[in-house]
């Protein structure tokens, strides 16, 4: 019902919008910087790596095949997914527990956290995986403009379309996972202990993002 | 006076209405770009020229393979299909910007290397000839380096079987490298090269042995033979004493037959009671031959004889 309530246009109320953008700048607006040096260095250490590795078999010209496939195909996005459960799942569970007796928020309530926290995972993702992409390129061929035809035609090859949708898909469910499951325990009564159950969410999502992750790697090849 | 705040809303941030949609502006921006990029690396912008090849086998090939000109990428295998004759087709979109490379009579090749995927190449000599036609389909040259590693894994099985067999225990050439050690052996033993030869030291000895005897009795001989009064000169005076003989019974000889012929002449009336003496005088001139045949034999047997020509009266 909260996924329906945030496909309609009519739940975004005033106070909705504020509490959405609020979100928005938790998440996306002060992790983005944080988000981004980790992804330029990650990528940076490990397309060297991949790509002296590579070199030593005589391999080199797969190294960035490899590096886009490892990275933004795959890690990224989890990461992306870890690091605003990280940041926003707390502050979600902490902002949704209510006291005993409390009647449970609305699904207007609700929206602020689930799409905030949803819609930082795609743009971590989004922007991290376009940063390593242009940092992989810096690595292996410098600042040179003429490997550029090269490189756009080989993430062309890259990202085919099933590659494509499988990649959507990916990021989608884990903006999906990422804000509703913390969101959950605005649902739950019991309201004894809250750490306890911060911690079972907590793994229960991590659990969740593995699932997925290994799902989508072994179903397209089925 | 401040607004309570309602309860489960997020916390206040100051600006962040423009913020978030900055960084939605932004992001969306991201995407949309690098879907284009995508797109375009694709070649979905560009207008295409199809072209279809044909291979035996489509193995390490699949869309998205690149066809390369030059070691450039000309084109991309867009789809890959079996043909009804059981060959397989590539549908290869190629630039219409990159399709001057490729003329009537341009060559393509798929080579399988034994790491990585197999790659589509076109050859072009005659740049000058016409240009291939669009859905033009042409043949593969397959060349596959991978295909004979199956036939060197069995040669080198059987080169290690070959291997082992020879370097066995009980193998023929461990046999021969034993003989040869006992032989290097037995050459730097006491008798060297004659005891490897003959097989033992005792044989060697013997056949040293056997040397010295000979080697005295050769002593003995040559003594016997060149010394002064030996054989050899005792022949030699020997022979000069039979010349001389010879010599002398030839003279006589002629003395003979002068005297016969004298008495053939005198007594020629006499001829019937004389004809005993000229069947003797044949008899002593058939002797005389006899002995000079002897005396030219004798010359030749002798190699030591000064005077070869013979005389006869």
């Amino acid at each position: 019902m909260t996924l329906t309530a945030a496909l309609s246009p009519s739940c975004y109320d005033r106070p909705t919008r504020h509490g959405l953008a609020a979100m928005f700048c938790l998440g996306a607006w002060q992790m983005l910087p944080g988000y981004l040096l980790g992804c330029v260095l990650v990528g940076t250490v490990l397309t060297h790596v991949v790509a002296v590795t590579s070199a030593s078999y005589g391999l080199s010209h797969l190294a960035l095949e490899a590096v886009v496939r490892v990275l933004v195909l795959e890690l990224l996005p989890l990461a992306a997914a870890l690091f605003v459960a990280l940041r926003l799942a707390p502050l979600t569970m902490q902002r949704l527990a209510r006291p005993p007796g409390a009647p449970p928020p609305g699904y207007r309530a609700l929206l602020p956290y689930v799409i905030g926290s949803a819609g930082t995972v795609l743009v971590l993702a989004v922007l991290g995986g376009i940063g390593a992409l242009a940092v992989a390129y810096v690595v292996v061929h410098g600042l040179s403009q003429w490997a550029l035809a090269d490189y756009a035609r080989l993430i062309g090859q890259v990202f085919d379309p099933a590659t494509a949708i499988v990649l959507t898909f990916k990021l989608l469910a884990f903006a999906i996972v990422v804000g509703l499951v913390p969101a959950s325990v605005a649902l739950e009564s019991d309201q004894s202990d809250p750490l306890p159950r911060q911690m079972r969410v907590m793994a229960y999502l991590l659990a969740l993002l593995i699932l997925i992750e290994v799902a989508l790697l072994i179903l397209p090849r089925l | 006076m401040s607004t309570p705040e309602p309860p489960f809303a997020p916390p206040d941030i100051p600006h962040a209405p423009q913020k978030a949609a900055a960084v939605l502006v932004l992001t969306l921006l991201a995407i949309v770009a690098f879907v284009l990029f995508v797109l375009d690396a694709r070649g979905v912008f560009e207008r295409n020229q199809r072209l279809v090849l044909i291979a035996d086998s489509a193995e390490g090939v699949g869309v998205g393979s690149n066809l390369t000109f030059s070691g450039f990428v000309i084109g991309r295998v867009v789809r890959v299909e079996l043909g009804e004759d059981g060959k397989a087709l590539f549908h290869i979109d190629v630039p219409v910007g990159e399709a001057r490379w490729l003329r009537s009579s341009s060559v393509f090749t798929l080579e399988r290397g034994v790491v990585g995927g197999a790659s589509l190449r076109a050859f072009s000599g005659m740049l000058d000839d016409p240009s291939l036609p669009d859905d033009a389909r042409r043949e593969v040259l397959v060349g596959d380096a991978a295909a004979g590693l199956p036939q060197l894994v069995v040669g080198i099985q059987q080169l290690v079987a070959n291997l082992e067999r020879l370097t066995a225990e009980q193998s023929a050439l461990s046999a021969s490298l034993d003989n040869l050690r006992q032989f290097s052996a037995a050459l730097n033993g006491r008798y060297g090269a004659l005891s490897a030869l003959l097989g033992g030291e005792q044989n060697a000895r013997q056949v040293v042995a056997a040397l010295e005897r000979a080697n005295t009795l050769l002593a003995k001989a040559d003594a016997r033979l060149f010394d002064p009064d030996g054989l050899s000169d005792q022949a030699r005076l020997s022979l000069d004493e039979l010349t001389k003989l010879l010599a002398e019974v030839r003279t006589s000889l002629g003395k003979a037959d002068a005297i016969l012929g004298d008495a053939q002449a005198i007594a020629a009336n006499a001829r019937i009671a004389s004809s005993d003496l000229d069947a003797l005088r044949n008899d002593v001139e058939a002797t005389l031959r006899r002995v000079n045949v002897l005396t030219g034999q004798l010359n030749q047997k002798w190699p030591f004889a000064t005077e070869r020509e013979l005389k006869l009266p």
